[in-house]
Parts: structure tokens; C-alpha cells; sequence
């Protein structure tokens, strides 16, 4: 398996970086991990933030498919969500260092605030007072007030927040309804308290755990708190008295969610021994085992169907439960509470169900790939072990193997060939990512037969640069890559279209990475310009045009626009006799050749032509193109050529022989010797 | 005789002292220098004579330690700076106290001998003594010679204490130019006359050591491979012996037969029914070359059983064996043939009898350190050694050959002996070298090579000594050792030589001696026989006979490496690097020679204004788990977690795995960052030092109660001084108790004062030492009452468990 390069967000030092996503026009299952799940009850909608970037909304009453439709901008983890205002807006935190403004109802992003330098871990939502708060891995909370997020338009872009520093990261946030409370909790193993109402000091510091705190829960009046902590336990707080009151030990490992009931007498749990448990507060030692999951819980959303304000008929109490699968079920709490009972047996206790109310089903995410030595095939293998292979080139999935070997598909489709590596590949969506990065993005050449198309097939020798292909493809749609001749009736006609082209729903992001790092300090923040491969073309109202051409950078700009052809890679080698032939050196010279898809039928002729002429001195050199096929086959009948003692095929190119046969740093070293019969 | 003298009083202080050159040291020594320049000289050509001191002696010495000790410079050697070597000093004074070095030096200065001598056999085989190249060609190899030499040389120092020792301080110092010569061939960096980080010194000094263990193993497998196989060793053995004593008498140097350590080798017996072990020494001697060996096998056999020598699988005795040399294995190879030929012959039952004694040898074992043990084994030492004289005399009346006439004719008597033996069905060869040297018990039987077959009517008991007096360079053959074969297969005769290298003559004495080494060396010692790993190979020198006819071809000598630098000082520690995200957790488990300790903490962002440091006094355990602490990947340098195919946080952590025996923790006093002028400065920070250390595991519970998880600080250098380049090196060193060696040490072993000082700090500032008792050293530590000199720059602690239960 090819080594992962540092991926997108948070690996510095990088300038510009194109990267794109090979997927399908809708993806509408889950590829990844569930982050969070909201419930709307007013719609009975449900929205999950994936690992896989994208938010979908889903309708829990739905027969068959669930699925409404999804909200698209981020590219990369979506961590966490709150639905505000009733359901209408929709706030995201995503490990794109993003958070946005979703019109909930729609699915339109209203705005994107880059108020944060690192992954946005969490969010919290005072619904009485509209107030959100988010925090991460930059080690600050930002406090908004929702109603001027919403109001944010393309010519109001600003609006007040406030923010407090905070030493460690932050893993999880909670606020109570009213406000009044607000908690995050770090890898500092503590939890801080605050008003959000004076964000800037910090009420109190409260001691105890031994890990990371991963889940907080605040009740209504602000006076508890419940937190889950990767040492596996469960504390409750008093705020009020500053101290730990309870300390639950539920979990057999780390607890990453938490939900309470309004009235905080119950707590849900669940964490990474996949387990859901209920624990009533006021009497710890009664819990139940609600559910088993197959994945570890990231998060739970509880639906409470009969409480005061949410009087709903029907509706039972449930809780839905996202994982790292992409799948995420729907449990009964009907059950839970005439099971509490402090008699249970952690090893033989069975959860009180078996199976779930609802189901929303994900599709499996890839978890490993392979690179193809013609660095433009790609193998991949998802969590339910389908193969599949891809073509980077053109952005498109080639075949879907099924469940096959996946070492023997590598195997199988060896090519003794090789070619400069050029792209980098990320799977952190559960999706194919490729990264093009300034640096070695046009070192892959292949000719064109090769690649198993003539383009127009003219010269023997084509040779096509992937990237450049590639870059060209990508950017079809952008006006300004087409060079426009006028014809006859004065229209200006698009000349040249791309070789290959890609699916027009690829998603493209530029980054620009004007730092050596991101996320810590206040240093200059990386930037990014996310855009669908069609819209590079349109007017629309986000301006596209007009902002690819800040966006593109220049080495890419050069090829798309400009179409200048990349440099091709030289290559330096020594060619000498064999010592078998008993021929003496005449010069050690190194050769040069501009590149190094130079076929060793190349240089044999090369080599011939030179013994010839040392032979006979002068013969009139063939001027005929047949002469020169003879020429051609002739000298590969009369001189082989050795590297490392191995007889090298004529048709393979040096930087082939440089790397299956040389295997060594340093120039090449290509031995000749007359055939003899 | 000599003036009453405080060492402190009059010792130069270590300011005056610190930019001495050697050029001054003769200058105010120069009577002394001569005196000096002859030991070196005499260090130099192995002419050292070894002095046998009676136990007495030491004991009445140790009575009037008090009177004496006022009245000269203290009794421990201290080593003379040649030009700003202090640092040099200070690592050889604290490796020389670091429990368990001495031992395994010796063992690897034995080891060496014994491959020289193997190769100089190997060409004499050959006949061509020309291509004959030395080990010392290979430098660390050198660098253990000369260090053993020294240590010897200090050795000698505090053991003519009495007669040597003034007031001059000079009296008792060792000039270790051989050494440093050699230390500055093999790293130049040590050049010059500037001071040089002693830290690293013993970094290189150490990896020299497993350097020269590496080597020699492959030598000296080199060397068995090329030793033929199949010859028949007699003649060869025969014609060497022959030609070597020839030497020997020509050259007529009978000192030299002195300078080198002996050997004993000793064949532990364990015999059938009612055992009884003797156990005989004779100081022995031989040329330079040579190692005089002695072994005596005694065994009684209930009548039908062949002669069989079996070894107890005690690991107490393993590190004699691993002792023991390839010679001895090899003479016995020869004389194990033919007896157990001889034996078998007349019995068929070897297999059933083999069994039998298997089973008895923990009897034996107990046995023999029930003697051993205790001091009322001296008796039956003497009446065994008696026994054993007697029964000689009778084997040679029996066999009818008597050489009384010097080492070569007692050779050839051996071997007439083994065919007499062998004629007798002798089942239990008892090799015995003697010589000249020997003391009075030994001297009846010197140059006596007797062959012993007794039957006892009612028990049919079979006791044969051969005494045989042999050179053990000149025996050649091809041994097996195969300990696990051995265990495994009970049936099989099983030989075991053990080997004991003493100097004095008592043969009590030496018993008890070894014994007491054996305690004394026990990381040597594999903790588990039936493992059957090269170490415990090499531990026991097995003979293996698979059956009667294949006897020559089922022997096999196998080469086996010691690392004792790594038994004592390699630790292993763990990384493990934690997702914070799916918080799976990847380990990486890395060797460790030493830990660099940060002398500040270096203060985090992260640092809570809430915790303040409790006192601005850096405590060394804070500091070390300050070393410990989580290093967060984070930012720009995030870690890729392989479950979530993403760049996450993540946590680092190390933790100490496996500890070291000797833990070594070295205060990063040096940093080019905190140096004004850019250059590397010091950072002179006081930082507490606790004699214990509390356990490190990270798998113990925290406060871990097992006592034997702690560490007590047995050494510490101090630099004094502001740069690393400048200054002056010191040690302070622990002597160790008996109660914490188990055992006083062997007096042919490498040796410490022990006696004199035990319990008490040494501090060892070049020429002079000081002797500091222990509540007055933790004075000095705690800075209570004076301090020390310099400021702590590398410490020792040693596992707080007896030396003996070091097995790795």
C-alpha cells in the first residue's frame, strides 16, 4: 500500500495544492462515521453530519428511503451540528477549520465563517437565548449570536462574535438552554466552566479526570453537569458547589457521548466499548444496557416523545445513535425504565433490545487503496471488502471487482513500467481524494499507447503528461482554459477539448497555503476555493470566474491556460561495452537524453549506429524512413543491452530500466554487447 | 610507620587541581614517578605479580582498619590525571564500583585469553606460527585487556596498601595512560589536553566493550570452525603439549607464570547413590599463555554404573562454567571418550544410570553449597583433599606409572593415565593441574598424574581420580556444549566442567571463593537453563555423548557471546502514540543505554498558573517524569492515524518497559541554546538527588510497593565548572556492603576494597580519595553539612536487589 501523504488540512508548509474527490453526482448514503445527528421534531426530520463532508437530511417517517437530500460545502469531517431557530437554520462544524450557516429547510449554505485556524471539534446551543458556541483543536471558543449569523449576506459579512483562548484542545462543549452555562471540555482532563454572558473569564476549573473529556451535557437550570471522559467514567458536577457529586462507572472504555433527559434524572451513555447504557442519576447503581452497536459511539441524539414541551402523540422515546459505520440506528427507550435494576452482570447482561426501531443504512467507506505502477490506476478495498479500480485520469470508478483478493488484483495487474509519482491519495471521507501538488504534479509522462489510447496517433512516440491531462480536464469548463479562434461567420469557435475528461460533479478544492502552519498560532491562515468541476464556467452568484482566477495557481494556470507543455524529466546515463565484448571504452562520457521515456531500442540504435561507424567510417546515413525501420530492426538483432547483467527489452523505457533493473541512486549504467549466433 | 594524615586535609582541592596538566603532576611527584612508571611498566608486560595474601591477614587488617587508615591515604586505588583526564578518572572509578562490571570483565578478559591461546593453537596445527595475528590488533579488544589490567594493577595497589601507602597521595594512584591511549586510538575526539564530556566517554567505553564481546564471539567462532573436526586430538594433543612445555622450560621464566590469573577449572561431580562432592584446587600455574586448570571429579557409583560426571542445572554454578575455558572442555572431550569407552564396556546399564543421577543432582547441589556456604566445610575440604592425594598415590601405584618429574612428564602421565583408566573402566576422570606454585596441601600431589578406580565391596562404590596436569592451550578437540540436549535427555552422560580462576592456594579457600563468584556474577548466569539460548550455551560447558560409537562426531565446542554491557545497562522503553481521535494506540518499543534527563523543565504553554512548582528545587524524580510526560502532535505536525484514514491529535508518551540494572541518568547540563555566547554552557541548576528511586515501570502500579523495582544510587560524577570544554570530573562512589554482594568477592576476581570501606562513599578525585561514611555523603547530598564537589552530571542507581538475582 502506498505510504498516505499528509493530508489536506494541517500539514503545512505546502503552497498550492489542487485536490479533488472522485465520487458520484449524489451520494446519498453515508461513506463514513456519523459525527452528529439532529433531530427537527416539527419536520420528524433527521440531519447527520458525516465523515464523509457531507450533511443529509433524512425523513424518519419515510417508508423506503429516508433520504431528502444533502447540504454539500464541506470537504472534510463535518464534527458536529446544531439545529437553531426551530429548525430552520442549521450550524456545522467541520475539521475544514469551517463552521456554516445552513437554511436548514433548503439546504442552502448561508455563509461560511473561518473564525477558527483548526479542526472545529464541537458546538453548543443555548436555544433559549440563540446562542451558539463552538470550540476545537485551536484551543478557542467563539460565541455567536445565531440571528446575526443568518443575516449574513455577501455584502454584510461581519458580524460581532466574541472568543476566549484556551490552553489545551477542546473536545466537547455544552451550554444549558437558557444560557446562562457554558462548559468545554479538553485534553487538559478538566472541565471549564464559563458565562457566556461575560465569555472572557473562566467561572471555575473543575478537576478529576484522568483523560481527555469527550462528551458534556449541561442540565436545563445550568446547576449540573455530566461529563464523559475518555478514562471510561462519567462524573456529575455540581456547578454550584464546584465539585465532583458522582463519579459512574458505566463503560469499559472511553465515553465519547452523553445525552440527559430533560428533566436530568437519566443519563445516556455510550463510548467505544459500543455500548448504550441508561443510568438513572439519582440512583447510579440503576442502569440498563439499551443497546449493543457494531462501531463505536461518537454521538447520541435523544427524542423525547412525551415531554412537556414537545407533546407529541405517538412519538415514544427513542435514541438514535451515530458510530463510526456509516449506518446509524434508531433505539427504544421503552423498555428502559422498568429494567433499571442495580442487579446486572457486566459479562452476561443483555441489552433490553436486540433490534433497532429504524435504520438509516450507509454504504461502506474505502479503507485502503493501491497505487498501480502506471501511476493512474488506483485499487481500492472498502469495509465490506469490495474491491474496486479507478482511474485517476478521467475521475471515475473503472470496475467494481466485488469481493476478490486484494493483494492478488495488485498482483495481477503489475505492469513492469514505471512512472513518476505524481498525485497523492487521501481517504479520510471514506471517499477517493487526490491531491496534485505543485511539486511533482507534471513528472509523470507515458506515452500514449501505453495509457491504451491514441489520441491522434500521428507519431509512434506520443507522449502525454498525466498531470497536464489531468489539470486540463479538471478545469474544462473554466472559459478562460479554451483558446477561442474566430471563424469564418465571426463566431469565436473553442479549439482544442481536453483528452480526458472527468464526471462535471467532481468537486474541486485550491488550496492556498501561504504559512508554515496552521491552526496554532495567529500566523497567516491557509485558504482554500471549493468548486464543483462544472460551475467553473458559470456566472453564478458566489462569482466563480471571477475568484478561479485569483484561485488558480500559477503552475497550474501556465498548463490550463497558457497550455504550455511541461518540461519533460532528463535523464543522465553511462553507456559502456560489456566486458564480455572485449571492446574498450573510447569515452566515458555521461549521455543526456531530454527524456527519460527514451526506449532502449533507442540507444541500441544509438549504440550501432556508433559501432558501424566505427566499423566502416562514414557510411552515408539512411535518409528513408524505410531504411530507418531496417536500420531499427537490424540493430536490434546485432546489440543488446545490458544493466546489472540483465538483457533489457527494447521497448522499455530508461526510467524503467532505472527502476526495476538499476534499483540504485546515482546515474545509470547501461552495459552493450554484440548478439552473437 | 607513616604519619597519621587526613586524606581531606591534605589532598590539593579540586579548584587548585582542576587545570593540572601532566607535565605538572611529574613535576610534583617526581619521586613518586618513578614508582609508578615501574608498576605501568609492569602492567604493561603482564610482569604484575600477584600477591597471595592469607585471609587472616585480611581479616587482622581489617581489625586495625581504623589505626590505619588514619595514618596513610585510604586504601583504594586512585588513578593519576595525565593532562586533564579527570574524566577518564571519574568513569573508571564508577565502573569499577558499578556492581556486577568487575565479573563481567573478568569473564571477557578470560574469554579473550582463551581465544588467543585457541588460535595460537590453531597455528601451531597449522605449523605456520607466521600468520599468527594477535587479538590485540583489534582495539577494543585492547581497550579490554588494558582495563582489565587496570583494575588489576588498582587491585594489587590496595592490596599492598600496607606497604606502599604514605601520606603522599600519590601512593595509591594508577596511571591509566595505556588505557587512555588506546581510548584516544579508537575515538580521536578524546584527544588533546581539553576536558571531554564524560558522559560520553562512557558511552564509548561501554559500546567498546560490546564491541570487543561481538568481536571475540566472531573470532572466536572463526576459530572453532577451523579447528579440524575429526582429528584424533590425542597425538596432536601429545605433540603440542610436548612442544609447548619444551618452550616453556627453555625460556625458563617461572615468574611469568605468576602474571596471569589462574584458572580452576572444576569438574562438579555428582555421583549416583550417596554423593559427596569434592571439590580440589590447586592455584596452578602456567605460562603466559597458558591457563592452569584444575579439575577434580570424584564420583561413587553404585556398581554397575559407568563413570559419569553430571552437572547440576543450578543456574548458581552456570556462571562458573561459562568461566570455564575451551581448553578444559577440550581435555575432558578426550578423557570422556575413552573413560566412558572404558566404562561402558563393562556395563551396558549407562542409560538407567544416567537417570539415576539426574535425579540426584539437586542433592548434590545443596550439597555442595551447604560446603561452600559455610565455613565448617573446610574440614572436609582438607580430609577430601587428603583423600584425593591418597587416592592419586594409589591410582599411580595402580597403573603403574609415576612421573614426579616435571610438567611435561605429568602431561604425558595424563595421558597414560586416561589409557590406564580406560583399562580399568574407569567411569570418572578427575583432571587435576597442579604447579609449582601450589600450596603445601596441593604440593604432594604436584606434578602427579593419577588415575584412581576404587571399589568398595558393600556399595560398590567406584571413586576414580585422574589428576592430570595439564596446559589447557595445548588440549584440541572439538567439544559440544548443549545444555538443553542435556536437560532433555537425562540418559545421556553428561559432563560439566566448571571453572574457577583463583590465585591463592588454599584449596578451602578457593572453594568457597568460587562459590562466592558465582553469587557475585549472577547476571552472567542464565536465569533459566531449559531455555537452552546461546547464553546458556555458553554458560555450561556440557559434553553430550549420544552414544558410544559416535563419540567423536557428536562433540561439537560451541562459540558463544557474553554481553554483559548489555545484561547491565540496556533498559527498554516503550512509545506509544495514542489517536486522539479513535484513541487506538500504536507502541514502539526502543532499546536504551542511559537517560538523558532534562535538568529544566521546560515550561509548556500548557503549564497551569494554578500549579506552581512546589519549590524552585528541581527534583530529579520530577525531571524524570517530566521525560516521560504525553508530547502532544498537534498543529501543523498532527498525526496520521491509520483507523481514521485522517490527520489527527494525538498523544506520545514513553514508558519505561524492561529497567536496566544499572540505570544511568545523565543531567543535560550541557545546552548550546542556553549559552549566552552560543557555545555550549552549563546549566549549573541544583537538582535534588534521591538515593532511592522510586519504580519507573509503567506497568506497576503508581506508588509501585515491590522494593525490588526501586534503584539505589551507588555513584554519581560531578563536573565542576562552567563549560563542558573546561572544569574538573569527579565520582563519588558507593562501596558495597557484603550483605549487598552476598558474598565478599573472590580474591583472584577483579575486586574492589570491599572489606575495608563497606557501606561507605569513596570520592574519588584522581590521585586523591576521600572516604566519606554514609550519613555524612547524604550531608554533602542534601547539602546539609559541606557539599559535594562539583555539581551532579551523571548518575548511577543500581536495581535495589541483590547482584546474584540479576538474571535478564
Amino acid at each position: 500500500m502506498s505510504s498516505h501523504n499528509r493530508g489536506t488540512a494541517g500539514q503545512g508548509k505546502r503552497k498550492t495544492q489542487i485536490s479533488f474527490i472522485i465520487r458520484d453526482e449524489i451520494e446519498k448514503y453515508n461513506r463514513s462515521g456519523v459525527n452528529a445527528i439532529q433531530y427537527d421534531p416539527d419536520l420528524q426530520r433527521l440531519y447527520s453530519a458525516g465523515r464523509d463532508s457531507i450533511i443529509r437530511i433524512w425523513d424518519t417517517q419515510a417508508k423506503e428511503d429516508p433520504y431528502l437530500f444533502s447540504m454539500e460545502h464541506h470537504f472534510d469531517w463535518v464534527n458536529d451540528i446544531v439545529l437553531c431557530r426551530e429548525g430552520r437554520a442549521l450550524i456545522s462544524a467541520s475539521s475544514d477549520t469551517t463552521i456554516k450557516v445552513w437554511n436548514a429547510h433548503e439546504g442552502s449554505c448561508l455563509a461560511t465563517l473561518r473564525t477558527h485556524k483548526d479542526y472545529v471539534k464541537c458546538l453548543a446551543y443555548a436555544r433559549d437565548k440563540e446562542m451558539v458556541a463552538s470550540a476545537g483543536l485551536d484551543r478557542s471558543i467563539v460565541y455567536y449570536d445565531v440571528a446575526s449569523l443568518v443575516a449574513l449576506t455577501v455584502n454584510n459579512n461581519t458580524t460581532s462574535i466574541s472568543s476566549v483562548r484556551e490552553t489545551h484542545s477542546i473536545y466537547s462543549l455544552a451550554m444549558n438552554p437558557s444560557g446562562t452555562v457554558l462548559v468545554s471540555g479538553s485534553t487538559e482532563n478538566s472541565l471549564k466552566v464559563y458565562d457566556p454572558r461575560d465569555c472572557v473569564t473562566c467561572l471555575m476549573k473543575l478537576k478529576g479526570h484522568t483523560d481527555n473529556v469527550r462528551a458534556l451535557v449541561v442540565s436545563r437550570d445550568g446547576t449540573q453537569c455530566l461529563s464523559g471522559s475518555s478514562d471510561g467514567t462519567i462524573r456529575l458536577w455540581s456547578l454550584g458547589q464546584q465539585r465532583c457529586i458522582a463519579t459512574l462507572r458505566v463503560h469499559d472504555d472511553s465515553v465519547w457521548a452523553l445525552q440527559a433527559n430533560d428533566s436530568f434524572t437519566t443519563v445516556y451513555s455510550g463510548g467505544r466499548d459500543k455500548r448504550v447504557w441508561a443510568t438513572d442519576l439519582r440512583n447510579p447503581d440503576h442502569r440498563t444496557l439499551i443497546c449493543e452497536e457494531k462501531a463505536p459511539i461518537l454521538k447520541l441524539e435523544l427524542i423525547e416523545g412525551d415531554s412537556e414541551n414537545i407533546s407529541r402523540p405517538g412519538v415514544t422515546d427513542s435514541l438514535w445513535v451515530a458510530t463510526t459505520d456509516s449506518s446509524f440506528r434508531n433505539w427504544s427507550l421503552e423498555k428502559v425504565q422498568n429494567q433499571m435494576s442495580g442487579d446486572y452482570d457486566l459479562d452476561t447482561i443483555k441489552p433490553v433490545n436486540t433490534q433497532p426501531l429504524k435504520c438509516v443504512k450507509g454504504n461502506p467507506r474505502i479503507k485502503q487503496y493501491h497505487v498501480l505502477n502506471d501511476r493512474c490506476h488506483i485499487l481500492t478495498k472498502d469495509t465490506d471488502d469490495n474491491v474496486a479500480l479507478w482511474n485517476v485520469v478521467t475521475a471515475r470508478l473503472v470496475e467494481n471487482l466485488g469481493k476478490v483478493n486484494f493483494e492478488e488484483e495488485i498482483k495481477k495487474r503489475f505492469k513492469m513500467i514505471y512512472v513518476h509519482h505524481w498525485f497523492t491519495v487521501d481517504l479520510k471521507l471514506g471517499l477517493l481524494t487526490i491531491h496534485l501538488d505543485e511539486s511533482d504534479v507534471f513528472s509523470a509522462w507515458v506515452s500514449a499507447k501505453e495509457l491504451g489510447f491514441t489520441p491522434s496517433s500521428e507519431s509512434v512516440d506520443t507522449k502525454l503528461n498525466l498531470g497536464q491531462k489531468l489539470l486540463e480536464a479538471l478545469f474544462e469548463h473554466w472559459p478562460r482554459a479554451h483558446w477561442f479562434v474566430e471563424n469564418e461567420d465571426g463566431m469565436l469557435v473553442k479549439v482544442d477539448s481536453p483528452d480526458f475528461s472527468v464526471p462535471d460533479h467532481t468537486l474541486i478544492i485550491i488550496w492556498h497555503g501561504l504559512h508554515s502552519s496552521h491552526g496554532s498560532s495567529d500566523g497567516e491562515s491557509f485558504n482554500f476555493y471549493r468548486f464543483v468541476c462544472r460551475d467553473a464556467g458559470e456566472m453564478d452568484q458566489m462569482n466563480v470566474p471571477k475568484h478561479l482566477n485569483d484561485w488558480v495557481p500559477h503552475w497550474a494556470a501556465e498548463i490550463i491556460i497558457h497550455k504550455k507543455t511541461p518540461k519533460s524529466i532528463k535523464l543522465t546515463f553511462y553507456l559502456l561495452p560489456d566486458p564480455s565484448t572485449g571492446i574498450k571504452p573510447i569515452k566515458n562520457e555521461a549521455l543526456s537524453v531530454p527524456s527519460d521515456l527514451m526506449q532502449v531500442r533507442k540507444v541500441i540504435e544509438h549504440v550501432y549506429k556508433f559501432l558501424r561507424q566505427g566499423n566502416e567510417n562514414g557510411h552515408p546515413s539512411a535518409n528513408h524512413d524505410k531504411e530507418v525501420q531496417d536500420f531499427s530492426s537490424i540493430a536490434g538483432e546485432k546489440v543488446e543491452l545490458l544493466c546489472n547483467n540483465q538483457v533489457l527489452n527494447a521497448t522499455m523505457d530508461l526510467r524503467t530500466v532505472k527502476h526495476f533493473f538499476w534499483k540504485q541512486s546515482g546515474d545509470l549504467v547501461l552495459h552493450y554487447r554484440i548478439i552473437k549466433r | 610507620a607513616s604519619v597519621m594524615v587526613i586524606a581531606d586535609a591534605e589532598s590539593p582541592g579540586p579548584l587548585k587541581k582542576r587545570p593540572r596538566l601532566s607535565l605538572k603532576v611529574q613535576k610534583n611527584n617526581e619521586s613518586k614517578d618513578v614508582k609508578v612508571g615501574k608498576e605501568e611498566t609492569d602492567q604493561g608486560g603482564e610482569k604484575g605479580k600477584e600477591v597471595f595474601e592469607e585471609e587472616n591477614d585480611v581479616i587482622e587488617r581489617d581489625l586495625n582498619k581504623e589505626e590505619n587508615s588514619k595514618s596513610v591515604v585510604p586504601a583504594a586505588a586512585s588513578l593519576e590525571n595525565l593532562g586533564n583526564t579527570c574524566f577518564l578518572n571519574s568513569v573508571l572509578q564508577v565502573l569499577r564500583y558499578t556492581p556486577g562490571f568487575l565479573p563481567g570483565l573478568e569473564l571477557l578478559y578470560q574469554e579473550i585469553i582463551q581465544v588467543e591461546k585457541l588460535r595460537k593453537q590453531d597455528v601451531l596445527n597449522k605449523e605456520d606460527a607466521g600468520v599468527f595475528e594477535p587479538l590485540e590488533s583489534n582495539k577494543s579488544i585492547h581497550l579490554v585487556k588494558d582495563l582489565y589490567r587496570l583494575y588489576k594493577n588498582m587491585e594489587q595497589r590496595e592490596e599492598n596498601h600496607e606497604e606502599k601507602a604514605t601520606s603522599d597521595v600519590m601512593s595509591m594512584a594508577v596511571k591509566p595512560q595505556k588505557l587512555l591511549n588506546i581510548i584516544r586510538e579508537l575515538n580521536p575526539m578524546f584527544e588533546g589536553y581539553l576536558q571531554h564530556d564524560a558522559q560520553e566517554l562512557l558511552r564509548c567505553v561501554l559500546s567498546y566493550l560490546q564491541d570487543s564481546e561481538k568481536d571475540l564471539f566472531n573470532i572466536k567462532k572463526n576459530v572453532l570452525e577451523k579447528l579440524p573436526n575429526k582429528e584424533v586430538p590425542k597425538n596432536v594433543i601429545m605433540d603440542r603439549f610436548l612442544s609447548k612445555c619444551a618452550r616453556l622450560k627453555s625460556e625458563n621464566q617461572p615468574q611469568n607464570v605468576f602474571h596471569q590469573p589462574d584458572i580452576l577449572d572444576q569438574i562438579e561431580q555428582s555421583e549416583a547413590a550417596k554423593t559427596s562432592i569434592t571439590q580440589t584446587t590447586t592455584p596452578v600455574e602456567a605460562d603466559t599463555a597458558c591457563l592452569a586448570q584444575e579439575e577434580v571429579f570424584k564420583m561413587e557409583n553404585v556398581p554397575n554404573s559407568k563413570l559419569r560426571t553430571t552437572r547440576t542445572p543450578r543456574g548458581k554454578k552456570q556462571s562458573e562454567e561459562q568461566k570455564s575455558n575451551q581448553k578444559t572442555k577440550q581435555a575432558l572431550k578426550q578423557n570422556t571418550p575413552r573413560s566412558r569407552k572404558g566404562c561402558d564396556e563393562p556395563d551396558g546399564t549407562t542409560e538407567s544410570k544416567g537417570v539415576e543421577c539426574n535425579g540426584r543432582r539437586k542433592n548434590t547441589e545443596t550439597g555442595t553449597s551447604e560446603v561452600s556456604d559455610s565455613g565448617t566445610g573446610e574440614e572436609k575440604m582438607e580430609t577430601d583433599c587428603g583423600d584425593n592425594k591418597t587416592v592419586n598415590g594409589k591410582v599411580n601405584g595402580e597403573s603403574g606409572k609415576k612421573d614426579k618429574n616435571g610438567k611435561q612428564q605429568t602431561i604425558l602421565g595424563m595421558f597414560q593415565n586416561q589409557k590406564a583408566g580406560k583399562r580399568l573402566g574407569m567411569s570418572r576422570t578427575i583432571l587435576r593441574n597442579s604447579t609449582a606454585k601450589s600450596g603445601a596441601a596441593c604440593q604432594t600431589s604436584d606434578g602427579l598424574v593419577n588415575g584412581h578406580c576404587r571399589d568398595e565391596p558393600g556399595l560398590g562404590k567406584t571413586e576414580d581420580v585422574v589428576k592430570c596436569k595439564s596446559a589447557p592451550a595445548l588440549a584440541n578437540g572439538v567439544v559440544s556444549g548443549s545444555p538443553s540436549k542435556n536437560q532433555s535427555s537425562p540418559r545421556k552422560p553428561v559432563v560439566k566442567l566448571e571453572k574457577c580462576d583463583r590465585v591463592c592456594n588454599s584449596p578451602l579457600k578457593s572453594v568457597s571463593a568460587q562459590l562466592a563468584t558465582q553469587k557475585l556474577s549472577p547476571c552472567k548466569s542464565g536465569s533459566s537453563p531449559s531455555k537452552g539460548s546461546p547464553r546458556d550455551a555458553k554458560q555450561r560447558l556440557d559434553f553430550v555423548v549420544t552414544s558410544e560409537n559416535k563419540v567423536l562426531n557428536s562433540i561439537n565446542l560451541k562459540a558463544i557471546k557474553t554481553n554483559f554491557i548489555e545484561d547491565l545497562f540496556l533498559g527498554k522503553m516503550m512509545l506509544r502514540t495514542k489517536c486522539c481521535e479513535c484513541e487506538n494506540c500504536r507502541e514502539r518499543i526502543e532499546d536504551f543505554h542511559d537517560i538523558s534527563v532534562p535538568v529544566r523543565v521546560e515550561k509548556t504553554e500548557e503549564s497551569d498558573d494554578e500549579e506552581k512548582e512546589e519549590d524552585s528545587d528541581s527534583c530529579l524524580r520530577k525531571l524524570m517524569f517530566a521525560f516521560t510526560e504525553v508530547e502532544r502532535l498537534r498543529d501543523d505536525n498532527k498525526y496520521f492515524c491509520d483507523t481514521c484514514l485522517s490527520h489527527v491529535e494525538a498523544e506520545r508518551s514513553l514508558h519505561y518497559q524492561g529497567l536496566p540494572n544499572i540505570l544511568t541518568l545523565h543531567l543535560k547540563r550541557f545546552s548550546t541554546s542556553s549559552g549566552m555566547f552560543g557555545y555550549v554552557s552549563k546549566i549549573n541548576d541544583h537538582v535534588s538527588i534521591p538515593l532511592s528511586l522510586p519504580c519507573l515501570r509503567y506497568k506497576c502500579p503508581s506508588p509501585c510497593s515491590r522494593p525490588d523495582h526501586r534503584y539505589l544510587l551507588y555513584a554519581i560524577i560531578t563536573h565542576a565548572g562552567v563549560t563542558l570544554t573546561s572544569g574538573h570530573y569527579l565520582s563519588y562512589v558507593h562501596v558495597p556492603s557484603n550483605q549487598v554482594q552476598g558474598r565478599e568477592s573472590p580474591r583472584h576476581f577483579l575486586s574492589t576494597p570491599t572489606r575495608r570501606y563497606p557501606g561507605q562513599w569513596l570520592e574519588c578525585d584522581d590521585e586523591t580519595v576521600r572516604v566519606h561514611d554514609e550519613e555524612s555523603f547524604l550531608g554533602m547530598l542534601q547539602g546539609e553539612e559541606g557539599s559535594l564537589m562539583g555539581t551532579p552530571y551523571v548518575l548511577f542507581y543500581h536495581r535495589n536487589t541483590p547482584v546474584s538475582t540479576w538474571s535478564v
